[in-house]
Formats: structure tokens, sequence, C-alpha cells
């Protein structure tokens, strides 16, 4: 699995469900979506081997008006998190 | 600007975009159109099924080279087009549809005929819409008859509510169309052009894969002068057939799996591929990490998302192919490369793999010699259209045409059904050329009542049934990978098609003695008007050469001696 983050601008909302139906066609799986007056900031979990194929294939749908993908440093997991939390209350 | 009603808007935006001909169905949500249709240019032709308008709509797109326009009533009207609208997106043919909704305030109440089309068909438009407004309708009609033609072509559907029809507007149809985000036409980067000289120029064995795009994107000029000027040896993929000159000695025919020997061989044994207006379908690769596994890619396409899409390439080249090519053709006259005649004829003397069929059995006649005939009479000017199977796949390794636009055939969509209505499409797009149908007993089963809409408009369309008594391309694969086992393919009880003709208003002949395949065809074809010929075909003949799926282009299994 791949971790994919795109922020996108829409002309419409009514274009987000394509956007969305298309990531699930391709074998992603959408972990975190918040959109709002034209703009949606959408995180997948893509499959290894089709990754490369998402950002064209979102990119293609004509009220995509654009496209970033944003290449994110991976943070800390939850389960760190929460030791750190505790390091630090300690 | 006057106030008209949305049916005259529809009207008006058809006329400004130089349609003359649609082709659909009637049904309560779409009546104002149709009441308005009466009134205008736009000549309306009535299929006996929407998914006979559809296909009929895409035949004359991709013969003419024009909008294709597809007409029918909300709810089972419009899910009635979905095929044909999938298989217009499979192939990028530029198509309009338009079906009528039920009236705004029923619309989510599930309404009589109410039917969520706008969804239904998303993920088979290129783009769609759904009309909430009269005030709306110019500029989404302007924008859809836009899209659906340029860049990569596509169906895009308009989901017209019938009170939208019905309603009145003053807003103009826009001049200027301008959807932001949406660059139909990517600025071709020299130096990608160069990269790819570069490697045609290194290369020793390279193939040129020729696709679609060839005649989508109406360079067939340019693609043969690249051609004449590096004698690069040509494959075709199914969509492409009739792209290179038909007397380019380099021209190596059909790749894939049912591909001809030396086209496989070739692309097997190159050092370079050159992808013009392609898409590495599966069907054409075989197993993609076997694919030419020795050689580097170049890969010119208008659409971003095919490069790279299923193959790694190595100098991508995101333009259109008429443009890129000028370049090239002229990148090719300042800077020569040595004419790859040698391994041109290395890559030909493989041979095609076709082989002739002796045996016959009494009654009944070989498919392929029928075709081998066919093809010899017709020429290379006739349109040739087909249905989907054995008869598609004989058809197309013998394809001879001397223009893709007369090859009309469904390939990523591989629909059944497909044949007749699009060669009749074809047909009122191209009245002065002759047309040929080769339809299977099956696929021709599916869409047959538009021989009713073939004679109401007298079309001289020739319809060839191949009658194998059986769905053949299945059954083939049920006798190679299913250990014979048969399952739901026996046509053996088949209507006398010939009869069924005669009774639709054709000329109909039946073919059952091989000594009379020549007389039979010249006298089908000899017929002013409609005219079909049935022939009773050798039921268990197989198309070879075959890749079986997931080998490589390299493992394929010949026709038996
Ligand atoms: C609409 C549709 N349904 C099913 C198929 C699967 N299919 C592919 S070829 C084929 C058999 C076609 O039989 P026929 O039309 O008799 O042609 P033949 O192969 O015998 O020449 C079938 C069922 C298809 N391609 N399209
Ligand atoms: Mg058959």
């Amino acid at each position: 699995m791949k971790l994919l983050t795109f922020a996108i601008v829409l002309r419409t909302m009514a274009a987000l469900p394509r956007v969305l139906m298309l990531i699930g066609r391709l074998g992603g799986e959408v972990t975190y979506v918040s959109a709002a007056d034209g703009r949606a900031n959408v995180v997948v979990k893509a499959p290894k081997r089709a990754a490369h194929r998402f950002a064209p294939q979102v990119r293609r749908i004509v009220d995509v008006i654009e496209m970033t993908e944003l290449h994110v440093v991976a943070g800390r997991t939850r389960d760190q998190a929460e030791a750190e939390r505790k390091r630090k209350l300690a | 600007m006057t106030r008209r009603s949305g049916s005259k808007v529809v009207v008006e935006a058809l006329t400004r975009a130089g349609v003359t001909t649609a082709w659909g169905y009637p049904g309560g949500a779409i009546m104002p159109l149709y009441d308005e249709l009466l009134n205008s240019p736009v000549t309306h032709i009535l299929t006996r099924h929407e998914q006979g308008a559809i296909h009929a709509a895409d035949g004359y797109a991709r013969a003419s080279g024009r909008l294709g326009v597809a007409i029918a009533t909300s709810g089972p009207g419009a899910t009635n087009l979905t095929t044909g609208i999938c298989t217009a997106m499979m192939d990028s043919v530029p198509l309009l549809c338009l079906t009528g909704q039920v009236a705004s305030p029923l619309i989510g109440t599930d309404g009589f005929q109410e039917a969520d089309t706008f969804n239904i068909c998303t993920a088979i438009t290129k783009q769609n819409y759904l009309v909430r407004s009269v005030d709306d309708l110019p500029r989404v009609l302007a924008e859809a008859i836009f899209i659906a033609q340029t860049g990569r072509p596509g169906p895009v559907l308009v989901d017209i509510p019938k009170d939208v029809l019905l309603g009145h507007t003053s807003e103009p149809l826009p001049d200027h169309v301008s959807v932001p985000g949406y660059e139909p036409s990517p600025r071709l980067d020299p130096a990608q052009v160069q990269k790819a000289h570069a490697l045609l120029r290194a290369s020793h064995r390279p193939v040129c894969i020729v696709g679609g795009g060839c005649r989508i994107g109406n360079a067939v000029d340019e693609f043969r002068e690249w051609c004449r000027r590096t004698q690069v040896p040509v494959v075709s993929t199914l969509m492409a057939l009739g792209s290179a000159d038909p007397d380019y000695a380099g021209h190596l025919g059909m790749l894939g799996m049912h591909g001809l020997r030396q086209a496989n061989r070739a692309v097997f044994e190159a050092d370079l591929i050159l992808g013009f207006g392609n898409r590495f379908d599966d069907r054409v690769t075989g197993a993609t990490d076997r694919f030419a596994s020795q050689a580097k890619v170049v890969h010119v396409d208008i659409d971003a998302a095919e490069l790279g899409k299923i193959i790694r390439v190595d100098a991508p080249v995101h333009a259109d192919l008429k443009a890129a090519l000028t370049a090239w053709n002229q990148l090719l006259e300042q800077e020569p490369i040595e004419p790859k005649s040698e391994w041109q004829k290395q890559a030909s003397s493989y041979g095609t793999g076709l082989v002739r069929r002796e045996s016959s059995e009494p009654g009944k006649v070989p498919p392929t010699e029928v075709l081998d005939e066919l093809f010899s009479i017709i020429g290379p000017s006739t349109i040739v259209a087909t249905d989907v199977g054995q008869n598609q796949m004989w058809a197309a390794q013998r394809c001879r045409a001397d223009h893709p636009r007369k090859w009309i055939t469904s390939g990523g969509a591989g629909t059944m059904g497909y044949g007749l209505p699009s060669a009749m499409g074809a047909q009122a797009a191209c009245p002065d050329t002759p047309v040929v149908a080769i339809v299977g007993d099956g696929g021709f089963q599916m869409t047959m009542a538009e021989m009713a809409t073939v004679r109401r408009l007298n079309l001289p369309l020739k319809v060839l049934v191949m009658d194998n008594r059986y769905l053949g391309m299945v059954r083939q694969w049920q006798e190679m990978f299913f250990d014979r086992r048969y399952s739901a393919v026996d046509l053996s009880d088949n209507p006398d098609f010939a009869a069924l003709a005669r009774v639709y208003g054709f000329e109909a002949f039946t073919l059952t003695e091989r000594a009379e395949i020549r007389g039979s065809l010249e006298r089908w074809l000899s017929c002013a008007g409609p005219a079909l010929l049935h022939a009773i075909c050798q039921a268990e003949e197989n198309v070879y050469p075959m890749v079986p799926a997931g080998a490589s282009l390299a493992e394929m299994v010949e026709a038996p001696q």
C-alpha cells in the first residue's frame, strides 16, 4: 500500500463523487476526505502496483480544475504519539 | 436574445454544431424535444431499440469524424443507451447523448420512468450533466458538444428534465466555450520529440504500434509520411487497422491476442517500441512483464493518463499525435535516419500465420475462405463494420482498409450487437461508399431488429451473417481452456436468417457450398438495396494464431497443420 494525498480544486462539488468513485475503482481506500467550497483534500491508501495511475486519472476528470499530489513525510503513528504523550506525562 | 423553449435551445445547439442527423427513440419525458425536431433541419432517425440508436450514432461518428447524436427518453430509454455509451467511451468516440428526465419536482420521488441517469452514466461518460434550470441549458449543451469532440474524444451525456425542455430562456448559446482546467490540446514539447528521435536513431529493431489515436487525431497522412521516412515496421491495434498505407511493405498487420505471427514476433524481438495513440491494452500486450522486454519505449498520446499506465515508458510524448508527427517529420527532414529496411524485411519474413483449411463439411463453408474471398472482391475502399467474436477477429486479420475510418469495430468494450447498427450509421454518414457488415449469428440476433431501420432508410447496406451455430469465440475458449466442455454456446436451432431478412424487405441469399462462395458474394454485393448473405459456416473453426490470456506474445498457438 502507498499513501497518496491529493489537494483538488473542483469546478463543482457535484464532481466529488466522480473522484471518489474513480479512486474506489482503481482499488484505493479513501482514509480521509474533507471538502468545502470547491476544494477537496483526499488521502488514499493505494495498492502499490496501481498507485501511479491515480493522479493522472483523477486529473483527467473534466470538472477537476487542478490537482496537486502532496508528498507527506510519514508522521508518527497513533501508538508512537500515545507513547510520547505518556512519556511526557510521566 | 428572444425567449425560446428548452427544446428549441437543443435544436439550436445541434444545428450550430453542424449536426444533420440524430438517432433515437421517443418517450414521455423527451416528447417536447421530439415535437421540436419536427420543425428542425436535423434529420431524426427512429431506430428499433435505443442500443441501435447509439451504436448507429457511434458508427456514424467513426466513419465521418463528425459528432454522433443519440436521443432517448428517461428511465429504460436512458438505461438502454448504456452499453453503447460504454462502447464509445472505451474507443474514444465523440457522442452527444440527450436523455429526457422526469420533471424536476418528481426527481427523487421514484417517479414514473425515473432513473438516476446522471449517476448511472458517471463512470462511462467523459462528462455528464443533469440540467436543473433551463437558463443553464445553452451553456451546458455548448460545453457538452465541445468536450465530446476535443482532446481525447468521448461520449457526453446531457440529462434534461421535461420541465426544462418545456421552460423558456433568453440565455444565448455562448460563442466561446471555456471549461476551467480542461486542456484538450497539450502543448507539444519539442524536447520530447527529440528524445524519441534519438532513441529511434540508436535502435536496430524498432517497431511502431499504431493505435486508434491515428484515426481519432486525423493523423493518417502524417503517420504515413513518418513511415516512408523511417521504414520502421508497423503493427496495428484492432482500432488502427487502415492507418498504414496499404502499399507500405513494412505493415505487418494486427498484433495481439489474434494478431499475425509477424506482428507479434516483431514486437517481441524489438529493441524499441514506438506507441502512437495506442493504450497497451491487455489484448495487445499479452503478459506485460514479458512484453517487448528488451525494448525501450516511446509513447505518444494526447491523454497524459495513458502514459506509463500499463508499461514503463522511456520517452513519453504528451501531445496530439498529428502535432507530434508533424514535428517529427520536420526533424526527420533535417536529421534523416538510416531507413530500417533490413529489419523490416526480416520482420515480414516471419509470415502471417494464417492458414487456409482444405477440409470442408458438406453443406457448410469454411468461414475464413468466405472472408478471404470477400476482402479480395471489395478491395480497400469499402467500409467494413464488424460485430464481436470470431467473425471480428477473422475479419481484422484480413482487413485491407485504405483508411481507418473504413474499419469500424468495437474494440475496448467488445460489444456484441454492435455490427449491424454501427454499419447502418456508417452507411448513413457515407451514402456513396459501399458498406459491409460482418456479423456472427449470436451478435446479429442482439440487434437484428435494426434491419427495419435499414429498410426504411433504403440503405444499400450489405450484411454477411457468419452462422457457425455457436457463440463461436466462447466455444473456442471452452475447447482450448475448458476441456471442450461446451456451456451455453449452442445456437444450433438458429432461424433461417435469409428468410427473416426477406420479411424485413431485404434481398437475401444463403451460402452453403464451397464452390459457390465467390458467386454468392458477387450476387449479394451487386444488389442495389439492402441485402443479407447467410453463410452457413463450419462450426468448430478456431481463430489462429492465438496468444492465450496471460501468455507472452512469443507464445502464440498456431493453427494445427
Ligand atoms: C454483449 C456481449 N455479451 C457477451 C459477450 C461475450 N462474447 C464475446 S464473443 C461471443 C460469441 C459471439 O458469438 P457470435 O456472434 O455467433 O460470433 P462468432 O464468435 O461465432 O463469430 C460472446 C458471447 C460480448 N462480447 N458482448
Ligand atoms: Mg457464431
